[in-house]
């Protein structure tokens, strides 16, 4: 499996390449009303309405820090989304049997990688999964 | 193409169709005098839907009135917001507006309560 791997607030994240779109730089986005915060807001990229979303947000970590210079879009179902990252890292071509099962829901899992330490493998259908239901659970 | 109405609301802008708009006022309410520049009436449906609703207009707060513009662009929302109270972005140059969708607008305020601003 090809994995993107990228870094953010100093964690290293990996993303199935296949599932990645591009990645970005100066992303101008507006705020969307109604919407859980999790949602930072609307872009217009390469003729296509993109969600920019905060990812330490979903996966209940601290916020975004650094400049949001650079984002990764993401290959959604029905359309785009991304969330700002602090640098590129690698892209590397893992084995399955290398990734350890993790509980957490966001994660396919977690591998090592060198010296350098240890990739969250992100699950991004279960992440799109969860935005889907954010939206209309803050609805109700 | 339709000519939108665009304002700023919570640092971003929005914009609504000039159809859908009843008037622009100045300051509404004293508390909120500090905040709000100006206030964008909007047909509503039903006089006896108080709180929001009165004599058939919803008054939406907004921070300052912009223009009347006609979008570049016009895109439909993405499908997460199938339910969100929006119909979708206009791009003018480089600037993006969210588009609102008045009358699920005052039906959501309502449904939140009185004391609800978006």
């Amino acid at each position: 499996m090809k994995v993107l791997i990228v870094e953010v607030n100093g964690q290293l994240y990996g993303f199935e390449l296949k599932k990645t779109r591009r990645i970005v730089s100066n992303v101008k986005y507006t705020p969307i009303p109604f919407v859980p915060k999790i949602f930072k807001g609307l872009s217009v990229l390469m003729g296509e309405v993109v969600t920019i979303v905060c990812l330490n947000g979903i996966l209940g970590l601290e916020e975004f820090k650094g400049e949001e210079d650079l984002f990764l879009l993401i290959k959604g179902k029905e359309s785009s989304w991304g969330f700002p990252i602090n640098n590129i890292f690698d892209i590397v071509d893992i084995e399955e049997e290398k990734i350890e099962k993790l509980e957490d829901p966001f994660t396919i899992g977690d591998f090592k990688i060198g010296e350098e330490g240890v990739v969250l493998l992100i699950d991004t259908d279960r992440v799109e999964d969860y935005l889907y239901e954010s939206v209309s659970s803050f609805q109700k | 193409m339709n000519q939108y109405l665009l304002f700023k609301s919570r640092g971003a802008l929005h914009a609504v169709n000039i159809e859908d708009v009843a008037g622009i006022g100045g300051d509404i309410g004293d508390e909120a005098q500090e905040v709000i520049s100006a206030a964008v009436c909007f047909y509503g449906d039903k006089e006896e839907e108080k709180h929001s609703i009165k004599f058939g207009t919803t008054i939406l707060k907004v921070a300052e009135v912009l223009d009347l513009v006609k979008f570049d662009e016009i895109y439909d929302k993405p499908a997460f917001f199938k339910n969100v109270p929006i119909n979708g972005v206009g791009v003018l140059e480089d600037e993006i507006a969210i588009l609102l969708k008045l009358k699920d607008i005052v039906n959501h305020c309502l449904k939140k309560g009185e004391n609800y601003e978006w």
